[in-house]
Formats: C-alpha cells, sequence, structure tokens
C-alpha cells in the first residue's frame, strides 16, 4: 500500500502543530477549498492534549468539506496525497459525531469516496490510532 | 473480506454501507484473557480495565435522531443503536419492541440487556460469537436489522391508527 505512515516523529511529542486560522481563511476567500482541506490535513493537532485546540481545527477541515459540491467530492480525496487520507476519515468521524452542525448526508458522500480510494484501512487506522483529531 | 454488496433501492444505502465497512474493520476480535482476574475472560469493551485494549469509538449518524455507535475493544464490539422516532407514537411503539426483545436477549446470543444511555438497543459481540458464527453473516445481519427496524416501526404504526379507525367507526355505528 502506498498510504503508509511514516512515524518519524514519534519521539517528538512536544512537536504539536495546528492549522493558522488566517492562512486557512485566505485559501477559503480564494475559494481554494480542497488546498484548505489540505493545509488543515497537513497541519491536523493530532499530538495537542487541548481540546479546544483540536475542536477548532475539526470545524475548520468540517466547514471546508461542507463547502466542496457532492460532485467534486471524489476529485478532491483523489487529489489529497495519501498519507492524508487517514487524517480526512477521522474527521469524517468526527463530523459524524454532530450531525447538528454537519450535514451527515455530506459525510456519507465523503466516506463513500476516501473508503473507495484508501480501502479499509483508514477505517482500522481511525479505529486504532491514537492520534486522534 | 469485502463482498458484493446486494443491491438496495432504499435511500439509506450511503448509511447502511458506511455501517458495513466501519463493522467490517472493528470486527477484528480474538480471544483474549483478563488481564486483572485469572482464568476469567470478559468482554474489555464492557469493563474497560485497560485503555490499551480499547479501539478509539466511532459514530455514524444519518441525521440527528437516527445513529449507530461502534466500540471496538480486543476481544470485543459493542453497537449501539439509535432509531428514528419522529412522534410519541413512534417512541412509545420502539421502547416496546426493544423491551420485548431486550427481555429475551439471552435467547438472541449478542443482544445486551440494556441499551448505552441516549441509544435505544446495543448489541455485545464477543470473540465467542465471531468464533461460532460466520463474521460476515454478522455484519449482515446488524445491516439487516437496520433495515427491518424502521419497516417494522411504521407498519406498527399503520396498524395501530387503522385499528383505531375502525374502533371509532364501530363505535359511532351506535349513533347512526
Amino acid at each position: 500500500m502506498t498510504n503508509h505512515i511514516e512515524d518519524k516523529d514519534d519521539d517528538l511529542l512536544t512537536n504539536v502543530v495546528e492549522p493558522d486560522e488566517n492562512e486557512w481563511k485566505k485559501f477559503i476567500d480564494d475559494m481554494k477549498y480542497v488546498r484548505a482541506l489540505e493545509y488543515v490535513l497537513q497541519n491536523a493537532p493530532v499530538r495537542a492534549k487541548d481540546l479546544e485546540k483540536k475542536k477548532k481545527a475539526s470545524h475548520m477541515a468540517l466547514s471546508t468539506m461542507m463547502k466542496i459540491k457532492t460532485n467534486e467530492i471524489a476529485d478532491a480525496v483523489n487529489s489529497i496525497p495519501a498519507p492524508l487520507r487517514d487524517t480526512l476519515m477521522k474527521y469524517v468521524y468526527k463530523g459524524f459525531e454532530n450531525p447538528k452542525d454537519y450535514s451527515s448526508s455530506a459525510l456519507l458522500t465523503w466516506h463513500e469516496k476516501v473508503l473507495a480510494a484508501t480501502g479499509l484501512g483508514s477505517i482500522v487506522r481511525v479505529l486504532t490510532d491514537r492520534r486522534t483529531v | 473480506m469485502t463482498q458484493p454488496v446486494p443491491p438496495r433501492t432504499s435511500a439509506h444505502k450511503p448509511y447502511l454501507d458506511a455501517i458495513r465497512a466501519t463493522l467490517q474493520a472493528a470486527f477484528c476480535i480474538e480471544n483474549f484473557e483478563s488481564q486483572v482476574v485469572e482464568r476469567h475472560n470478559k468482554p474489555e469493551v464492557e469493563v474497560k480495565s485497560s485503555k490499551q485494549l480499547l479501539l478509539n469509538p466511532v459514530t455514524i449518524s444519518r441525521n440527528q435522531n437516527e445513529r449507530i455507535l461502534i466500540e471496538g475493544s480486543v476481544n470485543s464490539v459493542r453497537i449501539s443503536i439509535a432509531v428514528k422516532q419522529a412522534d410519541d407514537l413512534e417512541k412509545i411503539l420502539c421502547k416496546r419492541l426493544m423491551r420485548f426483545m431486550m427481555q429475551r436477549a439471552d435467547d438472541f446470543h449478542i443482544l445486551r440487556r440494556k441499551p448505552i444511555p441516549d441509544y435505544d438497543i446495543s448489541f455485545l459481540i464477543t470473540n465467542f460469537h465471531a468464533e461460532t458464527m460466520y463474521k460476515h453473516r454478522l455484519v449482515d445481519f446488524i445491516i439487516y436489522f437496520l433495515e427491518e427496524i424502521d419497516k417494522e416501526i411504521s407498519e406498527m404504526k399503520l396498524a395501530v391508527s387503522s385499528r383505531a379507525r375502525m374502533c371509532a367507526e364501530e363505535f359511532l355505528k351506535k349513533f347512526n
């Protein structure tokens, strides 16, 4: 499989990244939603202990996903690099926890497309990975 | 392990497909003896004796009322379902039906005697169930259950109102 996760930085527990809101806004304002999503996924605070940070980042990721049209989802998933698709799947499941805020039917489409691109592996990694989003 | 999904006409196909895939991923369970008590074997998802043995719980929702919670662990999976309840009649029908089934949980093998708070019905599948039954059949059963439960409740709802109509008709005939 090509979507092998590199665990190089496992010992750097302090290495907490988080997406910058201004940077993200810039992509959104330029209508580059896929680029914005990729940016958030790249900088997802998976190691952060602070739940507030995770909440903010998941709001950025999910609201971007809501902005991408249904017929463009497949292309969006394909253009996202393989290692980031697992993080994307984590955000899909995160979104399901808040059906009030994020449309479940859109998330189901996302789920289907990501699953088609990665296979069951991404779900297994959502279930087992301790680096939650 | 992915087998072709039989064609379904219903609108909630994506929902069921997402559940099917997640269940297939979560059903990697094996025999695991308790780390706390010797010669005991407990479903870790229930006793939660160690954080290392549990998987991240995931939710899949179709809308605010209909959702499913899948909690995995090394030797057991707990699946909790919240069924669609649009009005008070559906609520009471659902409650009665689930109660009926859960009282007979012993004969039902994988049914949990009590649902998780906020959910209507829970299944608990351990490695012993997965060993004595086919895993893919268990997944099929959960999907089938989800499909049927909505149908069952709406049929019961229709039956209740048609019965009420008949009763009213019979009663009012006297005043003709």
